[in-house]
């Protein structure tokens, strides 16, 4: 019988290092083609591009906190409002920029006041991940679980704008974002 | 404006400049684990939130995030917390973001905050004959319907001047600056005009238009003192005046005149008491700033130019 043990992660860049080394782990067939990329005035942590070729935004912290927040916020607003810039940057990556790009929040621990501000970005596919390392035996295992996922499925404003009234690229649940319980509706 | 808690004070004593009907109820206010500085109730009967800072940052954001994020996920609380302030409250609450200065890339952050209603209004503290005032422009406005696009401002803009408002497809309405009611200005006398107002009512006093009469000569302008031109040199050693050469008794001494005073053993015939190198005062001042050059005359000396004793004692020599 394996015995798995809790193994603490180090630093960010060694939480980094396992969710490069293990990205089919995370989601199948996303690929992670960029670390610290620098969007507008904010960098994040790790670039990837899902199955249907959307881009994905992923940022990385030991314990969530309110600096992942902004540095996801700067580089999501920014690559939402300059998408020829992004597929400029990648031009061998087939990314489209058509799809309004997807955020991650990986760490080990995510904390409840932390998922609640989340709650309330105007992002269209939010998932928090949480990481856990595991010694076992002469190996090592790793763990993603995600504890929230939030208002997958909801078109959101850019691509509606722009006439992009496809089905979702997901069919994760839908959940609709915090504020919308407040417009009765049409 | 000097801080942060100025600028609070400020707001709270003058919130209805920064909207008609808005009341503060509370600074400083702890929503979850957030602390938002003012909270407020709009005329409306929206809660309005409001993050206050010199320039527009990120604590500002998660402030306002935090604690509106509180407000919406525990609307029981916030009901009970400020019945006081009105039975009533409607929902959900309001964000406003007041900074001296909110950079490009703070708006653009706040674009994608998923709440209905956002304004960011910046403001500029004036002073002009002793009285200081704050002026507030909203530069941008976020409206959020229930389809998560096309903006409707829940305020409507209704001056004929203003420009219709453009939605944006991310929800959010920019603003002109000229928009009259994203402005208003208030005036802050300070302690001292406070008292000087008591005895000469200010606002009273009419502007007084200038005289039609024609004015009064102006006075002679006073001739501009023209800087006397510096003209840099390099120093150069100062060479004292030719020194008659003292007639030692049977010998004389050869001096060259370009020696240096330190290496010239010269003798001069000086007063007693004054001090062969020193030099006026004035001449000491220009020598810290520019070299005077002093006429080095002619060697030998002429007769025209030595005194009467040096004469006498140079006839005797010749004589001897």
């Amino acid at each position: 019988m394996l015995r798995l043990q809790k193994r603490a992660l180090d630093d960010v860049k060694a939480l980094e290092k396992l969710v490069v080394g293990n990205a089919e782990a995370l989601e199948p067939e996303v690929r992670i083609i960029d670390a610290r990329l620098v969007l507008g005035d904010a960098t994040i942590d790790l670039v990837g591009v899902d199955a249907d070729g959307g881009l994905t935004l992923i940022a990385l912290g030991l314990e969530a906190d309110g600096n992942m927040i902004l540095r996801t916020l700067g580089a999501f607003s920014w690559a939402v409002d300059d998408p020829a810039a992004v597929k400029q940057r990648y031009p061998a990556t087939n990314i489209d920029v058509g799809k309004v790009p997807r955020v991650m929040f990986i760490a080990e621990r995510l904390p409840e006041g932390f998922r609640r501000q989340v709650r309330q970005l105007d992002v269209p596919a939010i998932d928090c991940v949480e990481v856990r390392h595991f010694d076992a035996g002469r190996t090592t295992a790793i763990s993603f679980e995600v504890v929230e996922r939030i208002r997958r499925g909801v078109p959101v404003a850019a691509g509606a704008a722009a006439g992009d009234g496809s089905a979702p690229a997901s069919s994760a649940t839908d959940v609709s974002p915090a504020w919308r319980q407040f417009f009765p509706p049409a | 404006m000097k801080d942060a808690a100025t600028l609070e004070s400020l707001v709270t004593k003058h919130a209805s400049s920064l909207e008609p009907g808005l009341a503060i109820v509370e600074t400083s206010a702890l929503l979850g684990e957030s602390t938002i500085d003012l909270v407020g109730v709009g005329h409306d009967g929206a809660l309005v939130l409001i993050a206050l800072g010199l320039v527009g940052d990120g604590g500002m954001i998660l402030r306002a995030l935090g604690a509106y994020a509180w407000c919406v996920e525990y609307p029981d609380a916030v009901r009970q917390r400020y019945r006081a302030a009105r039975r009533e409250l409607r929902w959900p609450p309001r964000i406003v973001f007041m900074a001296e200065g909110l950079p490009e890339s703070f708006v653009r952050k706040v674009k994608r905050l998923g709440v209905p209603s956002i304004e960011c209004v910046e403001f500029r503290a004036l002073e002009s004959n002793g009285t200081s005032a704050l002026r507030f422009e909203r530069r941008q406005r976020v409206r959020l319907d229930a389809a998560g696009v096309a903006a409707a401002p829940v305020t409507p803009v209704d001056s004929p001047a203003a420009p219709p408002a453009t939605a944006t497809p991310n929800g959010a309405d920019p603003l002109a600056d000229g928009d009259p009611v994203a402005e208003a200005v208030i005036a802050i006398t300070t302690a001292a005009d406070e008292a000087k107002a008591s005895r000469v009512p200010a606002a009273a006093a009419p502007r007084v238009p200038a005289p039609s009469a024609p004015a009064p000569p102006a006075p002679a302008v006073p001739p501009m003192l023209v800087p006397e031109p510096v003209r840099l040199q390099t120093p150069e050693a100062v060479v004292p005046a030719a020194p008659p050469v003292a007639a030692s008794a049977g010998s004389a001494s050869v001096v060259s005149p370009n020696a240096t005073p330190s290496e010239a053993p010269v003798s001069v015939n000086t007063p007693p008491g004054k001090p062969v190198a020193e030099m006026p005062p004035a001449s000491r001042k220009g020598a810290r700033g520019r070299t005077r050059r002093r006429k080095t005359p002619a060697w030998p000396p002429t007769p025209s130019m030595l005194s009467a004793d040096e004469k006498r004692d140079d006839d005797e020599d010749g004589d001897a």
